[in-house]
């Protein structure tokens, strides 16, 4: 940064052949396992897994899916609460990820009723909570009306 | 790419195999010295406040699907006291990195321990249904960045190990974008273009700067497009130099921002190696005596390296 002064060259500190040859193998690697992913893998293979966050189509016409999720509060009602990791320890993209699970075995709705007596023990303890799959319904790209089907649910015995 | 013959490029700027050359175009120590400090540090940040999914999931640990990796490496299930014990480690070697980093003292050895453990972190992380797509580049530069020997804070020398490195988490931020491309032709086919796919990030996640995009959609329908062409576009930005470079990924940053402002989705991690990775951040650093920015400068051996700036990228006035 002094123009002025002629600064002395550094010589640059170079790599052998055949730690060079060893960076490029390891890269020649990785990219490999990358480009596998986005064409072959899914998810389940991270770190090699495609990049596919926001990659499906949604019809212009059609629906658009949500996982709610329900708590079924002390004095009977059900009331809708954030599917969030900090209040029930996973989030909704992660429930929405295992909607399998939770249909074959309703009673994994427990763990997020539990997970919950866990992070807000101050908070009033849930008497169970349901899961529902809430579509938003779309007509030529405009929003029309919602529509919500059960997905699992579990009552604390 | 080609090894076949890598000692013919082992003189920084010589000639030799391109490739080669433009894989090991040397950058000045400062630059890798400067991204140890901001990764290292950026880790307590990310671990307790942006990315604290891992201690979250300690208290829903029945609902673990273990990704493929933690299989094959045989990697314990978590436990609420195992997720204790990697978060606290990591934090702790993490802040010792980062104070270390300056002088360049046991960067191999502690960052070599916190790319186990935060890669460990992100299995767990990601074990729970949901895979996050921002911190590839993030984990390509806690990989990469203990390969380079002492780099001191205040040292312009030119390193081919640094170019090695910076090049690597280069490729990782813009096969983000690129093959992300591709992932939506697989999953949404050709159509995704025309799709309602932005409608639906929206629908799901939006803010007060984007709800108004819900009545005029095709504001929604053209984005993808745009967002579709840059991402294909993507690679050019590697190959770009000086001022070029610098409005490219300003450009790119000032996306993530967008979509932050817009569905609150931030790629932190990946944002970081994008400006870490690509500017000339050791100007951040006053040199030693006896050293200027001109030495950056000269690192860009002439050739198909120069091509790239020789990773000094925005040294010369031409830009």
């Amino acid at each position: 940064m002094t123009p002025d002064a002629p600064a002395p060259a550094s010589p640059a500190r170079a790599l052998p052949g055949r730690a060079k040859a060893v960076r490029l193998a390891l890269t020649a690697v990785c990219a490999g396992g990358l480009v596998a992913g986005t064409f072959w893998w899914d998810d389940h293979m991270f770190p090699f897994g495609p990049f596919r966050m926001y990659s499906t189509s949604t019809p212009a016409t059609g629906n658009i899916h949500m996982v709610q999720l329900d708590a079924l509060m002390p004095d009977g009602t059900w009331r809708r609460v954030p599917l969030d990791a900090p209040l029930v320890g996973v989030n909704r993209a992660e429930v929405e990820g295992q909607i399998p699970r939770f249909k074959a075995n309703p009673g994994l709705v427990s763990h997020l009723v539990l997970a919950h007596d866990r992070l807000r023990p101050h908070e009033p303890r849930w008497a169970g909570a349901r899961l529902r799959m809430q579509y938003l319904k779309l007509r030529d790209r405009r929003f029309v009306g919602t529509e919500e089907h059960p997905i699992a649910e579990w009552r604390r015995p | 790419m080609s090894a076949s013959n890598p000692a013919s490029a082992a003189a920084p700027g010589g000639r030799g195999n391109p490739v080669v050359r433009w894989f090991f175009s040397p950058v000045p120590a400062a630059r890798v010295a400067v991204f140890r400090i901001a990764a290292y540090l950026f880790i307590p940040i990310d671990v307790l406040l942006l990315h604290a999914l891992g201690s979250d999931h300690a208290s829903a640990t029945a609902l673990y699907k273990p990704l493929v990796v933690a299989e094959l490496l045989h990697l314990p299930r978590p436990t609420p006291v195992l997720i204790e014990a990697v978060k606290w480690s990591l934090l702790a070697l993490a802040v010792a990195a980062a104070a270390l980093a300056a002088s360049g003292r046991w960067q191999r050895v502690l960052g070599t321990a916190i790319f186990v453990l935060y890669f460990e972190w992100t299995v767990i992380a990601f074990s729970f249904g949901k895979v996050d797509h921002d911190r590839i580049a993030f984990l390509v530069a806690l990989a990469v960045l203990p390969t380079v020997a002492a780099a001191r804070l205040r040292d312009r020398t030119p390193l081919e190990a640094g170019g090695w490195a910076l090049r690597c988490v280069q490729i990782a931020v813009v096969a983000t974008y690129f093959l992300a491309a591709f992932a939506k032709i697989r999953f949404g086919g050709i159509e995704w273009v025309n799709s309602a796919t932005l409608v639906r990030a929206v629908m799901r996640r939006h803010t007060i700067f984007s709800e108004w995009t819900l009545s005029v959609p095709w504001v929604l329908h053209l984005s993808q497009w745009g967002i579709m062409i840059m991402e294909l576009a993507s690679p050019v930005v590697l190959f770009l130099r000086g001022r070029r470079r610098i409005q490219a990924v300003l450009l790119l940053a000032g996306f993530h921002v967008m979509v932050f402002a817009t569905i609150t989705i931030m790629f932190w991690p990946h944002v970081l190696c994008l400006l870490l990775a690509f500017l000339p951040t050791e100007r951040l650093v006053r040199p030693r005596p006896g050293e200027d920015a001109a030495d950056a400068v000269r690192l860009a051996p002439a050739g198909p390296g120069a091509l790239v700036g020789g990773q000094g990228a925005g040294g010369g006035p031409a830009g």
